[in-house]
């Protein structure tokens, strides 16, 4: 009798001595959703590159293990929403970071408040997605952070007169062009040449020539990737005579410097984050970040990859300190308030960062060069540029 | 094409039954699961505009390859008329379908004089030139910047029963395949018509039937303004099932191509064909390829269609369903 | 405003690219003349050809211009295969089967590319393409000027096959009237496989091109199909020659639209041509047959 009684205490014992090991470090489950197919892919495989980099780098740093869900969302509003159905209704993950473009995110994170899980987004800048005041949407970058950075610079820095904006038609695109417009005539530059063009475009000598005849002084590109290499190797066929080319995002990447070699030299562009840009206090991290991207996928991050690993960073550590509870995870990324590769990172009650602010960089000799904001900079201005025929 | 074991061959009636018959009852079998749901309605949605773009393919001979154009004007067309006008959303539907038939006769009346290849591609250039206007007219559309907050069905109340679109997968599951039911059950009826008789001669052959006195364009536009109508509805509710527009997603050229893909698939000689091949396509993409090869799905995807147009050409149903003699 | 110069320049810039656009499309319009076949795949094979390029100079050094002969020897290997796998088994199925299996093939290669070689955005660049020539007051690069006299050279070129050779009247034939041409003695079938093998080295040789001038990736093939079937319509289906003035057209048209309106309305300037002619002249500006 008593030994058997003894035997069942031992049980008992035993296995609540592998309920509390278990207990201890339970895996988090997160979600992640992004374009890898379809128009988007590029950006968004170089996004879950970087979420698995912060997963990995995560249960390592913590001991605990990280259970990621990657959705391919191809690229289609309706298989965004499918994503969180996913993710979120049969996966039941903690949070969902990734998604990419407003027509993707725009949707997913609806589905997302819907099951009221905490929803992390880097690739979408559109100001009307934080207008809806949802509680569980947050985001590192927004469009204000960019336009500011570029009309400061243009204003302080360049003290240009004239100004010609070349603006893909797309929805970000489109937005930073006004934005920045408005924000340069309010200091009394002028802004001659205000042109949409589509994307796709393979000529754009029309419309640098029209910047010419203008008399324009900084060339400013609100495009992307295959837009900054036909402008640029237009405008050098031109000799176009601007003192200043500088793009919106996705430049001076590694895979622009690599692409466009010399021809890169001296361009201006913004960013959340280029390789070397990070503040003083947060070189550390990006270091640690940069070598373990290479050591996995053999080539240099993307602002992309890096936005992926921090967005999915701070959500699993606020799963990991909150217990995973939806409201618990929300109130701490609330209450966040970290210097990072990107910056100061704390979210407002929208879930909009409050200290972001974009860095104006000058690519020189394959490196970035931060010219603006001024705290943050690493070198002075080369203004004008040399001219295009000695790139 | 006969399939191994394939003595046996039903009536595309009874094929029909079937097939709706199993979409009512899914939902059940997969115990609602919101996610299988969701993917149901992308496949639902494609299904219905493959069987309206087979009204005009499938009876009436005209191929075209600009069907995005319908869609995203219902869907903009919808989405206007909810938000600025104030309409509810279900007469906004309604009001989208109506402009898709008007903009299909303004687009149909000069493109039908041209044949096989060339109509398809004045289609497909009415379409951009449609998508260009949503990007350009920005204070009607909003421009790229797109519509945000398109607002879900006013919910519906049957006895103690609510369907509530926005939040549901199951109610909006069920709306979809009631609009398919609707498009097939037109379609259907057109085909009994004196107007699907029309059509079927068209089809056969313009000139025999010019020479017998069928009106060619009167049935032809017929065809299109049916076909565009509900290309048009299905693209509002598109948008009030998304909540979100741009000129990119509603005017997306898939919406003009995998429909063919899903109408041949199926097999373009049945009514309900179509339909199918939207969902086995769509299932096999998300349910098998994707499991596979999570980046790379669509390779498959790739091959499976050219597998499938060497080795089933007529569709999957081709070779297996009986078409009614009319 | 505008000055006299911009104007000479934003035409001179629309020429060339229109000599771009005839090569891009002259696989294309040759495959839809001979075979019907509309080839969907079409851009993507293009896309190939810009890689193989790409690759042999970043990996061995070796220039575009060396490339050209693999990248045509890759894309005519491509089309052949095509043909032999799938396309002779559906020859005699209505043209939508067609349509659609070059669509599967399409997309098969879109996420092929993105699988081996990223969605990154690849750019030839080679120093002696880029020097800029001057004249006055206007510019143009060697690249430009050179891609533009290759684009020349290929039409005739391919105009000079079809009317001198054996091999080009053998195809002519069938394409007007295969069961004569059948009865003649010629193999119908060896003829419409060689002819998509010569459709898919006409992709491929424009892939450098493209390479250089614009960038590869793996999107990039769909709207160089859209692009090519505008054209080959506006030139007139049949028309090979027609394609060089019809990619003028349509490149100063674009162009000027820029300068003297407003970029908003290029695309739309190219459709409302597009329309335009399909509407008025369905045979296009310089339809005829072969």
């Amino acid at each position: 009798m008593i030994a058997r009684k003894t035997w069942r205490l031992v049980l008992a014992a035993g296995l609540a001595a592998a309920w509390t090991q278990a207990g201890a470090a339970p895996a988090i489950k997160l979600g992640a959703h992004a374009p890898e197919t379809g128009s988007l892919a590029k950006h968004g495989q170089e996004q879950v590159k970087g979420i698995r980099v912060a997963a990995e780098e995560f249960s390592k740093r913590t001991g605990i293990a990280v259970d990621l869900k990657v959705y391919d969302d191809e690229s289609q509003p309706q298989k965004a929403v499918a994503a969180v159905e996913k993710l979120a209704g049969i996966e039941k993950v903690a949070g969902i970071v990734g998604g990419y473009g407003s027509n993707l995110v725009g949707p997913a994170s609806e589905a997302a408040e819907r099951y009221d899980t905490p929803y992390m987004t880097t690739g979408a800048v559109d100001t009307k997605l934080s207008a809806r005041h949802f509680k569980n949407f947050f985001r590192l970058n927004y469009m204000p952070g960019y336009a500011a950075a570029q009309a400061n610079t243009i204003r302080e820095l360049f003290q240009a007169k004239k100004v010609a904006i070349l603006f893909n038609s797309q929805s970000a695109t489109t937005e930073i062009a006004e934005a920045v417009k408005g924000q340069l005539a309010a200091g009394g530059v002028q802004v001659p040449v205000f042109e949409k063009f589509e994307k796709g475009t393979t000529n754009y000598k029309p419309l640098l020539l029209k910047a010419r005849d203008a008399g324009c002084e900084v060339l400013l590109v609100e495009g992307y990737f295959p837009d900054y290499v036909g402008t640029i190797k237009d405008a050098k066929i031109l000799a176009l005579p601007v003192k200043a080319y500088v793009g919106a995002w996705g430049i001076g990447t590694p895979e622009f410097i690599r692409e466009l070699g010399p021809m890169s030299e001296f361009v201006y562009g913004t960013s959340i984050w280029e390789m070397g840009t990070a503040p003083k206090a947060a070189r550390a991290e990006e270091a640690r970040f940069v070598e373990a991207y290479r050591a996995r996928f053999k080539e240099d991050p993307s602002y992309i990859a890096m936005l992926g690993y921090l967005s999915a960073e701070y959500m699993l550590d606020a799963i990991a300190k909150g217990g995973g509870a939806a409201a618990r995870t929300r109130d701490l990324l609330r209450a966040m308030d970290a210097v990072t590769p990107i910056g100061r990172v704390a979210f407002d009650e929208k879930g909009d960062p409050r200290h972001f602010t974009a860095v104006l960089f000058q690519t020189r000799a394959g490196k970035q060069v931060v010219v603006y904001p001024r705290d943050r900079a690493g070198g002075e201005a080369k203004y004008p540029a040399v001219p295009w025929s000695t790139r | 094409m006969r399939w191994p074991g394939s003595g046996l061959r039903v009536t595309e009636g009874t094929a029909a039954a079937l097939f709706f018959g199993a979409l009512a009852l899914l939902p059940l079998a997969l115990s609602f699961n919101p996610y299988y749901l969701s993917i149901l309605v992308a496949a639902l949605v494609l299904g219905s505009v493959a069987v309206s773009w087979n009204v005009l393919a499938g009876l009436c001979g005209q191929v075209s390859f600009g069907h995005a154009g319908f869609f995203g004007l219902g869907a903009y067309a919808s989405a206007i008329l909810a938000m600025r006008a104030g309409w509810s959303p279900w007469l906004a539907m309604a009001g989208a379908g109506v402009a898709g038939v008007a903009v299909s006769l303004l687009i149909g009346l000069p493109s039908f004089k041209l044949r096989g290849p060339y109509f398809a591609l004045a289609i497909l250039g009415f379409a951009e030139v449609l998508k260009l206007l949503a990007l350009n007219l920005d204070s009607l559309t909003g421009g790229s910047q797109g519509i945000f907050g398109v607002p879900p069905p006013t919910a519906l109340r049957l006895g103690g029963l609510t369907a509530d679109f926005e939040a549901s997968r199951t109610a909006n599951y069920y709306l979809a395949g009631l609009l398919l039911l609707l498009v097939w059950g037109a379609a259907v009826l057109l085909r009994r018509s004196r107007a699907g008789v029309a059509m079927a001669t068209v089809h056969a052959d313009e000139e025999a039937a010019a020479g017998i006195g069928v009106p060619v364009l009167r049935t032809k536009a017929t065809a299109l303004a049916v076909s565009a109508f509900f290309t048009a509805l299905l693209g509002a509710f598109y948008a009030h099932y998304v909540h979100y527009l741009d000129p990119d997603s509603a005017f997306d050229g898939a919406w003009s191509i995998m429909p063919i893909v899903a109408a041949l698939f199926g097999g373009m000689s049945t009514l309900v064909g179509p339909a199918v091949g939207a969902l086995v396509i769509t299932g096999l993409d998300e349910f098998l390829f994707k499991r596979l090869f999570e980046s790379g799905h669509q390779l498959f995807f790739g091959l499976l269609l050219a597998a499938v147009i060497v080795w089933a050409p007529s569709g999957l149903l081709g070779g297996r369903v009986r078409r009614p003699t009319t | 405003m505008i000055s006299g110069s911009s104007i000479v320049q934003s035409l001179l810039s629309g020429l060339l690219e229109g000599g771009n656009y005839a090569l891009y499309s002259l696989g294309l319009a040759f495959v839809f003349g001979i075979l019907r076949i509309i080839n969907l795949a079409h851009g993507e094979v293009v896309v190939l050809g810009g890689y193989v390029a790409y690759w042999t100079l970043v990996r061995y050094g070796v220039g575009p211009v060396l490339s050209m002969p693999l990248a045509a020897a890759a894309g005519g290997a491509l089309g052949w295969l095509t043909y032999r796998l799938f396309l002779r088994r559906v020859r005699e199925a209505p043209e939508l089967n067609t349509l659609i299996l070059t669509f599967g093939v399409g997309i098969f290669l879109t996420n092929l590319f993105l699988q081996l070689w990223t969605g990154d955005l690849r750019s030839i660049e080679v120093d002696w393409l880029q020097r800029p020539l001057t004249l006055g007051p206007i510019r143009a690069s060697v690249g430009e000027l050179a891609a533009f006299g290759f684009s020349v050279a290929a039409v005739l070129g391919l105009q000079a096959f079809l009317h001198r050779t054996r091999a080009g009247k053998a195809i002519r034939v069938t394409a007007i009237d295969r069961d004569s041409a059948a009865l003649a003695g010629i193999d119908v079938e060896r003829v419409d496989r060689g002819a998509f093998a010569i459709g898919g080295l006409l992709a491929g040789i424009a892939g450098p091109v493209l390479g250089i001038l614009a960038n590869v990736s793996p999107g990039v093939g769909g709207p160089l199909t859209v692009k090519a079937f505008i054209l080959t319509v506006l030139a007139g289906v049949g028309s090979i020659s027609g394609l060089i003035a019809a990619g003028m057209i349509l490149g100063v048209g674009e162009a000027l639209t820029v300068t003297f309106f407003s970029s908003s309305y290029r695309e739309l300037f190219g459709f409302t041509l597009f329309l335009g002619i399909l509407l008025a002249r369905p045979s296009g500006l310089f339809g005829r047959r072969i």
